[in-house]
């Protein structure tokens, strides 16, 4: 007996690092956003959590919202107001050069009612040139390349959420037999 | 000739800047607002400041410009950055804690836009611990609204309009730690000396489901409601939530009154596709009198919409204030509660005009959810001989309103 039992612990040792560690995943979510990326959405949509994620299902009463504003500096104000007459009085020879805090913010909804929110900024600098039609507001090569950055960061924090454990036993208490 | 058209350039470039806002100081008051000299700043009275949760959050998307329009968080800022800027400890009135206060201002904010112009109007009200105002009053500010996106002209008026209110209130009653000193907890504080009983934020529907009175209802009806109370005729009692769940936007209430007349749900809780229904409700309140709304219609579908879970459709007319109805057989059983509608309002502009596409929470899980929380109703057996008369004096005799006060 001792025997079998040494034989059965080692076997366990032998295939615990092949057992997958336990991860959380959601139940299926609703993704809206302000960001028109592609890349962005398949990122949020490869990791374990938001693996049932998806842009059709617009009923599910889980949802995930990510938008973004630009918040104007101190700094920037100044900045912004004195390039603008610059260019204004050079006809747009000279750009236009905006300082703001790209603001990101992740909000998870169940039934519009918000679970949990986080937001990242980071400032960014530009030049725009007065004639082209790029908008002042909208997000650049840079600018995403940054908000792609957000999503490991987004994963790891809404995780701490104490609700979200709650709000996943009561979806499989309810709509998982 | 050189120097006027350069002059003329710069005005018009100083023109164009003028378009944009910028945020205002918070330190700085408005021009011909001044603050008696005998008043040091920052003032070391303890406040607790409180808003209501329908105007904190306040926020829609415009689609078209594919911009979040955020008065809200325009309103919170601004009017933390008041009080910042004027007081050393101020603080959101939040009654699940126990900080303690000196002054209570209860603020009931107000947004007017007209002409590219938002107007905030404050009305206030200043308590200190006692249930009467030592001083009220209503400010107002109107600035430009700029760039609806970044939300600085809705804080600018916010802003402004705080800083008038507190300027009244420290002018009026100079107050400090000495003479309102912080001895009042933030979680003694009465919802209903809060919350603006004059008028609910929100109404909608609930209904009896046992003999005790429990009264089953949509949660979000009852979404950040200060005060909320059943009225049942003539009669209003205070509604005390026993359990809720956002996820099936399902909630009961007690106001401790037995009944005799309350909803029971059908056995084995089955739906039949195309089935009679009837919906009550009390729908559009402040418009049409208070008088239950019957109307009928059948179950158009046995799911919602593309991935909703736990809803049926059905084709009975509902209208803001319908939700936490009852949806009932013609055997007076219970098959669902009101809980949303198609917005046809994105749809109408494709060129579809959808109608009577509402949905219900099936009943199904309504009694998982009563079991859940140990709260009792009575199931029977599927009534196939009953009609309109059967389901309209169940539905009837069983409906409530609710109010929501913030």
């Amino acid at each position: 007996m001792p025997f079998m039992l040494r034989i059965l612990m080692l076997g366990l040792l032998l295939i615990s690092p092949f057992v997958k560690a336990q991860t959380t995943v959601l139940p299926p979510v609703f993704f809206i956003s302000t960001i028109d990326s592609t890349d962005f959405y398949n990122k949020l949509k490869g990791t374990p959590l938001f693996e049932k994620m998806d842009k059709e299902n617009i009923g599910n009463p889980l949802k995930l919202i990510v938008t973004y504003n630009m918040e104007p500096t101190a700094g920037g104000e100044a900045a912004g107001l004195t390039s603008a007459i610059l260019a204004g009085g050079s006809l747009g020879l000279l750009p236009m050069v905006t300082n703001n805090d790209l603001v990101l913010t992740y909000e998870f909804r169940v039934h519009n009612e918000v679970v949990a929110r986080v937001s990242y900024r980071e400032n960014f600098t530009k030049a725009h040139n007065m004639y082209s039609n790029e908008g002042l507001y909208s997000l650049d090569k840079d600018s995403l390349a940054w908000a792609m950055t957000t999503t490991d960061k987004f994963i790891e924090d809404i995780q701490k959420v104490p609700e979200l454990s709650h709000l996943i036993n009561e979806y499989n208490y309810y709509f998982v037999q | 000739m050189r120097f006027l058209s350069s002059v003329l350039i710069v005005l018009f470039c100083f023109h164009l800047s003028g378009c944009a806002n910028t945020k205002l100081n918070a330190n700085k008051l408005p021009k011909g607002v001044v603050l008696n000299k005998s008043i040091t700043l920052p003032v070391d009275v303890s406040v607790a400041y409180y808003l209501p949760h329908s105007q904190l959050n306040n926020r829609f998307y415009l689609e078209k410009w594919n911009i979040w329009v955020d008065p809200g968080k325009s309103l919170s800022d601004g009017v933390k950055d008041g009080f910042g800027a004027y007081f050393s400890n101020a603080k959101l009135l939040d009654r699940t804690q126990a900080n303690q206060y000196g002054l209570l201002i209860d603020i009931d904010p107000e947004w007017k836009f007209e002409s590219g112009k938002a107007e905030m109007i404050m009305s206030y009200r200043v308590f200190n611990g006692s249930d009467k105002p030592i001083r009220e009053g209503q400010k107002s500010f109107k600035t430009d609204i700029g760039y609806l996106g970044d939300g600085l002209g809705l804080y600018n008026a916010s802003l402004r309009a705080t800083q008038l209110v507190i300027v009244d209130v420290l002018n009026a009653l100079t107050p400090s730690a000495s003479n309102y000193p912080a001895q009042y907890a933030m979680k003694d504080v009465s919802a209903n000396l809060l919350a603006n009983m004059k008028k609910p934020v929100s109404t909608g529907t609930g209904f009896y489901i046992n003999p005790q009175g429990q009264i089953v209802t949509a949660a979000h009806v009852l979404k950040n409601c200060m005060v909320t109370q059943v009225n049942v005729g003539d009669k209003s009692f205070d509604a005390v939530v026993e359990a809720s769940s956002t996820l099936l936007d399902l909630a009961v209430v007690s106001t401790g009154t037995p009944v005799e007349q309350y909803l029971p749900l059908r056995k084995g809780t089955e739906i039949f596709l195309g089935e009679a229904i009837t919906n009550v409700g009390y729908p559009l309140q402040g418009l049409l009198a208070a008088s239950p709304n019957l109307t009928r219609g059948n179950i158009s579908s046995r799911e919602a919409l593309k991935g909703a879970v736990g809803q049926f459709q059905f084709s009975a007319p509902i209208q803001p204030g319908s939700s936490g109805g009852p949806v009932v057989s013609d055997g007076g059983e219970l098959l669902g509660i009101t809980v949303s509608t198609l917005n046809v309002t994105s749809l109408r502009e494709s060129g579809a005009l959808p109608q009577n596409v509402n949905f219900a929470l099936d009943a199904k899980y309504a009694a998982r959810f009563l079991d859940k929380h140990h709260i009792s109703y009575q199931s029977v057996e599927p009534n196939m001989k009953g009609d309109i008369r059967t389901a309209n004096a169940a539905a009837l005799g069983a409906v409530v309103q609710l109010n929501c006060y913030q």
